[in-house]
């Protein structure tokens, strides 16, 4: 069923047809949300609070068919709040005592050794500070990419740009990245 | 596969994005050609350590999407009215039947009276009441999508003379919607905004950038950060509200701020172009990192020139935080050559740090669009010649001969041809690159050819090249095919 019938199923009052739609789109909401907000749960709320607004307000979606798309953009909307709101509070993901960042890759056998431990950290430090500092549209490809395995054809949907912007934002990404980071290494 | 096209494919090499043909094509090049294959194998590792580093978080899908079904019975779903608000069908429901019913209770009657009295009370003293300086004219915000009346209220007085304003804030996308005909004003989200017909209103995108839109003005948002005008005018507020700049602004990649509201503009070909300003105005660079650059003052018709290496005249911007700007911008005629000296000589001092990377050759290309003069100074100093050149200076004008080589600039042909007798033969076999690149064709020769030729038969290739500067179609390109031959 497509979403316009479930959009119109739901308005009729059948619940269901909208907990389809859910299942449907929170994959790829919660991946859009994951590329701009670098906090997983703050991105799962902003993903909830998308689709409790996007079903409040379902009687105003003009185009039933072009669910995904304003779904989408009410999760961008409440990005922005969060980063306004982040932006009062200063509040960094960098943070390593929080456990609200983002997650790791782990090596358990090394990361018992102090000296590489530490080495590590301030790696993945000069890395979350880098990424972060990374124009947006750069860092959102960047992270759902890397962070949910998003092939081109994937992020190309998602983000409405054709494969080869994906491409070359992923690109510029690295590059940048790579020169950002090798300046900070050599200058500490 | 050349190897610019080998430096756009890694990244779908990386991500194994490439078709079996263009995978081959990079294995072959890779094969041949050793910077190009050391930038691979910089890339595959930086590669490896953001995998590493970036590990996928593991999502479970079930308990998000239970605990989202699980608030749904707290919701209910808006109904709009006629009016464009929305409300709850409870309260829709309400209204709808205290209308419909024929009989309504006496108690019931006096309450609503009362509540009337109260309301027009309210309304009359908000009508009479001085204008309080610090008030805020309303704003509301939308959903995305949705179209709506910007209606003033006559009940209402706003801070400008009267002049109601209403601020709609869009989050702009991709998508259409169609406006249905005869409303006040069409927010169409993602398309075309237009004013209304007969008051302005402000217009303020998720950016935080803010426009005022006289009448008839529609503005299009073609992109995430770009708004065009169509027709009229585009009034840019500043956040003080006492005077409206017209602006006209050209394209989105960096942000311009003016006085203290931001908004997006363009790059141009030769940088950042704003015109159309009244009066002087402030204008403050802030790049991709949120540095702010020294305001400078802008007079009305001025155009605010900026370049990547800096040598601009009203502002600045970092190239390396605009990767994608620096593909189209080329080096403006003009540029200081002793900047353009440190630049190159830091640039060599990070490509130590980091050999062959393809960041760097690209950049370094870069630096060479339309400064072929200053390269070549910087290959053949005037105040030595190569020959009496001091040994450590050797791999400096080895890369700026490479640059030299890779510009393809018809320009630095004069240059390259008496470097093909340079002591040097990794410069020779870049001059000797270069010039085959000018005249369209491929050299096959290597640097190792290129140090076993003799001097004689360097200046036959010499020799063969300024006969083909000489001719004024430069139809006969020389073949150095045919001297490696002999040589």
């Amino acid at each position: 069923m497509g979403d316009d019938q479930l959009v119109e199923r739901t308005l009729a009052g059948d619940s269901g047809a909208f907990e389809t739609l859910i299942r449907r789109w929170s994959p790829r909401l919660l991946a859009y949300a994951r590329g701009l907000v670098p906090h997983v749960a703050v991105a799962e709320d902003i993903a909830q609070e998308s689709l409790l607004r996007a079903y409040r307000h379902l009687a105003t979606l003009q185009q039933p068919g072009q669910f995904g798309p304003w779904l989408l953009s009410i999760a961008h909307r409440l990005v922005l709040d969060w980063r306004k709101a982040k932006a009062r509070t200063e509040v960094s993901w960098i943070d390593s005592s929080s456990n609200e960042t983002r997650s790791i890759g782990a090596d358990q056998q090394n990361s018992q050794n102090p000296h590489y431990a530490c080495e590590r950290n301030e790696l993945q430090k000069i890395l979350h500070e880098q990424i972060d500092g990374l124009p947006e549209e750069l860092r959102q490809v960047l992270l759902m990419h890397y962070f949910d395995n998003l092939t081109y054809d994937e992020l190309s949907d998602l983000l409405g740009v054709s494969k080869a912007t994906v491409n070359s934002r992923l690109a510029k990404a690295r590059n940048l990245l790579r020169i950002r980071m090798s300046a900070v290494r050599s200058e500490r | 596969m050349n190897c610019e096209l080998f430096h756009e494919s890694l990244s779908a090499w990386l991500d194994r994005e490439l078709s079996d043909a263009s995978l081959l094509a990079m294995q072959e090049h890779a094969a041949a050609c050793t910077s190009c294959r050391a930038a691979m194998e910089a890339s595959q590792s930086f590669h490896e350590l953001l995998s590493q580093e970036l590990t996928p978080t593991p999502l479970d899908l079930d308990r998000f999407c239970q605990r989202v079904v699980r608030e749904l019975p707290k919701q209910e779903i808006l109904l709009p009215t006629n009016r464009g608000v929305l409300q709850s069908p409870s309260s829709a429901e309400a209204s709808s039947n205290a209308t419909m019913s024929p009989a309504i209770p006496l108690a019931y009657m006096s309450v609503a009276a009362l509540v009337g009295f109260v309301a027009a009370w309210w309304m009359a003293s908000l009508y009479f009441r001085p204008v309080v300086p610090s008030a805020v004219a309303k704003s509301e915000s939308y959903e995305f999508g949705k179209v709506v009346e910007l209606i003033p209220s006559p009940s209402i007085r706003y801070p400008d003379n009267g002049i109601a304003r209403n601020t709609v804030v869009v989050s702009t996308s991709l998508h259409q919607h169609t406006p249905p005909s005869g409303s006040d004003v069409s927010v169409l989200v993602g398309c075309t905004v237009q004013s209304p017909q007969n008051y302005p209103c402000e217009l303020t995108t998720h950016r935080g950038a803010t426009v005022r839109m006289d009448q008839q003005t529609e503005v299009k948002i073609e992109s995430e950060d770009a708004l065009q005008l169509k027709a009229g005018r585009l009034w840019y507020v500043s956040s003080d509200q006492a005077t409206a700049e017209p602006l006209v602004i050209h394209t989105p990649l960096a942000r311009l701020q003016l006085a203290d509201a931001e908004c997006h503009v363009d790059l141009g070909e030769h940088g950042l172009i704003v015109d159309g300003l009244r009066g002087i105005a402030q204008v403050t660079l802030v790049n991709a990192d949120q540095v702010k650059r020294q305001p400078v003052d802008v007079e009305a018709g001025e155009r605010l020139h900026v370049d990547p290496m800096q040598q601009v005249s009203k502002g600045t911007i970092d190239p390396l935080l605009l990767p994608s700007w620096m593909d189209k911008v080329a080096v403006l005629p003009g540029s200081n050559p002793d900047d353009l000296r440190r630049r190159v000589a830091s640039l060599w001092e990070q490509l130590q740090l980091e050999p062959k990377s393809e960041v760097y050759a690209v950049e370094l290309r870069k630096i060479g669009m339309g400064c072929s003069q200053e390269l070549s100074a910087f290959v053949c100093p005037k105040e030595s010649s190569p020959r009496q050149t001091a040994p450590n200076e050797q791999p400096r004008r080895e890369l700026a001969s490479m640059i030299l080589a890779d510009v393809v600039d018809f320009d630095s042909a004069e240059t390259l041809v008496p470097l093909l007798l340079d002591d040097n033969h990794v410069v020779r076999y870049h001059a000797a690159r270069g010039l085959a690149r000018v005249a369209g064709h491929g050299s096959t020769m290597s640097p190792a050819d290129w140090q076993a030729m003799t001097s004689d038969q360097c200046q036959a290739a010499a020799d063969a090249w300024r006969r083909w500067l000489a001719d004024p179609h430069h139809e006969v390109a020389p073949q150095l095919r045919f001297l490696k031959k002999k040589a």
